[in-house]
C-alpha cells in the first residue's frame, strides 16, 4: 500500500466544510462541467425522443424530428397508451419483473453463500456449471423451452416467464456474489461461529447485510433487464405464430393450386388459394373481416376487424 | 466435512439450472445433428450441419465482427466506466456533493433502462442520413463532408454501431463500480492522500486494486455479453448492410427463425455456446487463481 495513516504528514486542515484537499478550484469546475456535459449527451437522444412525444402528428411531418415543439400536445401519449392498453402491460410487466427479481435474488444469494463462503471442494467447477446459464445464447434454448412449457400446460404464463428469466437471471448473481462474498474477513464468520450462530443465521445476520450495496444493485439489475426484455417481443410467441402458419400452409395448400390476387380495397392486401383467403391490413385504421371462418391471426383481432399491422388467414 | 453442510443451498440453484439449461441445451444439441424446417419430425443428418458451418463465410465473417463488438461492449464500457466512477466517486463527490455525482450516475445508466427497441428508434432519428440529427449539425456547420450514411454505409456501419453499444453499455460498469467504491474503506483513500499521493496516483494504487473482483466480474460479463448480443443488431442495423454487422447470434436466429432451417441454427447456436463457455471460463480461471494468490 502507498501509504500507513501512522506516519502519514498531517497536511490537510481539517476546519469547517471541505477539507483543503477538496476545494472547488478552478480545475475542479472544469471537471464538473465536463462530467456534466457527458451526462447531457448520454441522455441526449432520450431528450430528442421527449421532444418528439409531445408534437402533434402534422408538426413532426412538417419540421421533421428536431425541431422544437410548437405546443404541448399529450394526444399521442394518451392515444398510444389506450391503443396498446399500456396500462394492462404495464401491470403484466411489473408483475414478471417483481417476480424473476425476487426468484433471481434468492437463488443468488442462497448459490453464492455455498459457493463463496462454504468453500467447497471443487467450487470452481460448480460456479463454472452455473455459469452456463449466461455463456449459453438464449436463442439455443426457446426451441427445447417451449415445447417443455407446452407439455406441462405452462405456455404462454406469467409464472414460466418468472421461472426461465429468474434461473437465467441468477448466473449473474451467483457470480458476482461469490466474487465479493470472499471478501468477507474470515476473522468476522469466526466471531460470529464462536457465538454460537448457525449457517443461516450467519447468512441472514451477517452476509446479507455486509452485502446489501451489491444485492441492491443486483436487485436493480434484475428488475430491468426482465422488465426491458419483457416489452420486447416475445420470441416464443412468435415462434407459435410462425409454427402454427407453417402447419396450416402443410395442411390447406394442396401444391399446384394457383395463388390468386383479391382487391379488397384500399390500405388491404389479399390472396387467395384454394378455399384459403389471406388478408394483411397495411393501413393505420382497423377493416372489417371479410366473410369466413378465421384460421389465424398475426394479433389480436377486435370484434370482427382487422387491427392495422395485422394478418389474417381464413376459410371460406 | 464442514463445507458438506453447505449443500442444501445449493438445491434450489441445482433444479433451476437442470430445468431450464442443462436439458433444454442439451436438447439443442440433439437438434443440431437434424434437418428440421420447424415442424414435423427432425432428420437425423449426423454432423453435416457442422461441417457446412466450417465452410459458411458469413458465419466466419460474423466471429470477426464480435471482436469489434468486444472492444465496444466490453474494453471501451470496463476502462472509461472504470475512469468515470472514479472521478463521481472520489473527486466530484467531496467536492460538488454525493447528488450530483448520483444524478450523473444516473443520467449514464439511463440507456440501460430504456427498451432496446425505444433505443433502435432513438438512434434512427439522430442517425437518419438526410434528417437525421448527426447530419443536420454537420451541415449547419458546413461541414457536409462529413455528413454520412452512418448505418448504410457498409464501411461505416460496424464502427456507428459500437460508438452506439458504448452508449448503450457504459451505465451498467458505472453502477457496478460505484457500487463497489462504497464497500472500499475510505480512509484508504484519505491515508493515501494525506501522503500525499496525487488523484490520478490514487485512482492507479487504491481504486484498481480494491476493485479487482469488480473489474473480473465486469469484464467476463461485458465480453460474454459481446458475444452473444442480439437485441442491438436486430434493431439497428439487422446485421447488414449486407453481412456487414452480422454476429453469431444474429445468424443463429435467422436460420432458426427466417430460413427456418433449426438444425443448421441449433449448430450454430452451439458452436456459439462452446466458444463463449470457453472464454468464460479461461477468464474465471484466472480470476479465480489471482484471488488465491
Amino acid at each position: 500500500m502507498t501509504a500507513s495513516p501512522s506516519t502519514a504528514p498531517v497536511k490537510a486542515s481539517r476546519s469547517s466544510g471541505r477539507s483543503a484537499l477538496n476545494q472547488r478550484t478552478p480545475g475542479a469546475w472544469i471537471v464538473f462541467l465536463a462530467i456534466g456535459l457527458f451526462s447531457l449527451a448520454m441522455i441526449l437522444p432520450v431528450l430528442i425522443a421527449a421532444m418528439n412525444s409531445v408534437k402533434t402528428s402534422a408538426e413532426y411531418a412538417q419540421n421533421g424530428p428536431l425541431a422544437l415543439p410548437q405546443g404541448i400536445d399529450v394526444s399521442n401519449i394518451t392515444e398510444f397508451w389506450l391503443q396498446i392498453d399500456f396500462t394492462g402491460k404495464l401491470v403484466n410487466s411489473l408483475l414478471i419483473s417483481l417476480g424473476a427479481m425476487v426468484l433471481g435474488v434468492l437463488l443468488s444469494v442462497l448459490t453464492s453463500y455455498a459457493i463463496g463462503l462454504g468453500k467447497m471442494r471443487g467450487r470452481f467447477w460448480i460456479l463454472a456449471l452455473f455459469m452456463i446459464a449466461f455463456t449459453l445464447p438464449q436463442e439455443a434454448l426457446i426451441y427445447p423451452i417451449y415445447f417443455m412449457a407446452k407439455a406441462v400446460g405452462l405456455y404462454n404464463t406469467q409464472i414460466s416467464v418468472v421461472i426461465v428469466v429468474g434461473v437465467l437471471q441468477s448466473a449473474f448473481g451467483i457470480y458476482l456474489l461469490s466474487s465479493v462474498m470472499a471478501t468477507i474477513p474470515a476473522e468476522t464468520l469466526e466471531a460470529a461461529k464462536i457465538d454460537g450462530a448457525g449457517r443461516f443465521r450467519i447468512l441472514v445476520s451477517i452476509v446479507v447485510p455486509l452485502m446489501r450495496p451489491t444485492i441492491m444493485v443486483l436487485a436493480t439489475f434484475f428488475f430491468i433487464w426482465t422488465s426491458v426484455e419483457a416489452q420486447a417481443d416475445d420470441p416464443a410467441s412468435s415462434l407459435q405464430f410462425y409454427r402454427a402458419a407453417l402447419r396450416l400452409r402443410r395442411e390447406l395448400f394442396a401444391p399446384g393450386v394457383p395463388l390468386v390476387q383479391r382487391d379488397l380495397g384500399e390500405d388491404l392486401v389479399a390472396f387467395r388459394r384454394g378455399d384459403v383467403l389471406v388478408v394483411g391490413n397495411l393501413g393505420d385504421r382497423p377493416h372489417p373481416l371479410p366473410d369466413g371462418a378465421v384460421l389465424l391471426a398475426s394479433g389480436p383481432l377486435d370484434g370482427g376487424a382487422i387491427p392495422p399491422d395485422t394478418t389474417v388467414w381464413m376459410r371460406g | 466435512m464442514e463445507s458438506r453442510r453447505f449443500i442444501p443451498y445449493l438445491i434450489p440453484g441445482i433444479l433451476g439450472l437442470m430445468l431450464i439449461v442443462i436439458i433444454p441445451a442439451t436438447a439443442n444439441l440433439g437438434l443440431s445433428l437434424t434437418s428440421w424446417n420447424g415442424v414435423g419430425q427432425p432428420t437425423f443428418v449426423g454432423l453435416t450441419n457442422y461441417s457446412t458451418l466450417l465452410q459458411d463465410k458469413i458465419f466466419w465473417q460474423s466471429f470477426g465482427n464480435s471482436i469489434a463488438i468486444i472492444i465496444a461492449m466490453a474494453i471501451i464500457p470496463t476502462f472509461l466506466g472504470l475512469f468515470l466512477s472514479a472521478v463521481l466517486f472520489d473527486y466530484i463527490a467531496p467536492r460538488f456533493g454525493s447528488g450530483s455525482s448520483s444524478a450523473s450516475r444516473a443520467m449514464i445508466y439511463l440507456p440501460q433502462i430504456i427498451p432496446i427497441a425505444v433505443a433502435g428508434v432513438l438512434w434512427g432519428f439522430i442517425l437518419q442520413p438526410q434528417t437525421g440529427l448527426l447530419n443536420t449539425v454537420l451541415r449547419t456547420f458546413g461541414l457536409d463532408g462529413l455528413a454520412q450514411n452512418w448505418l448504410g454505409d457498409p464501411k461505416l456501419a460496424l464502427s456507428t454501431l459500437m460508438v452506439v453499444l458504448v452508449w448503450l453499455q457504459l451505465g451498467y460498469t458505472v453502477v457496478v463500480f460505484m457500487a463497489g467504491m462504497s464497500r472500499v474503506d475510505p480512509s484508504l483513500h484519505e491515508a493515501a492522500s494525506l501522503d500525499g499521493a496525487g488523484w490520478m496516483r490514487r485512482f492507479r494504487e487504491v481504486t484498481v486494486v480494491t476493485l479487482k473482483p469488480e473489474i473480473a466480474v465486469v469484464l467476463l460479463t461485458t465480453t460474454v455479453s459481446a458475444l452473444k448480443v442480439f437485441a442491438p443488431i436486430y434493431v439497428l442495423t439487422s446485421g447488414g448492410p449486407g453481412n456487414a454487422t452480422t454476429v453469431p447470434s444474429y445468424f443463429a436466429y435467422y436460420q432458426f427463425f427466417t430460413t427456418m432451417k433449426v438444425g443448421y441454427g441449433a449448430a450454430i447456436s452451439t458452436v456459439l455456446a462452446v466458444v463463449i463457455t470457453v472464454i468464460a471460463l479461461a477468464i474465471l480461471s484466472y480470476q479465480n487463481r489471482s484471488a488465491d494468490a
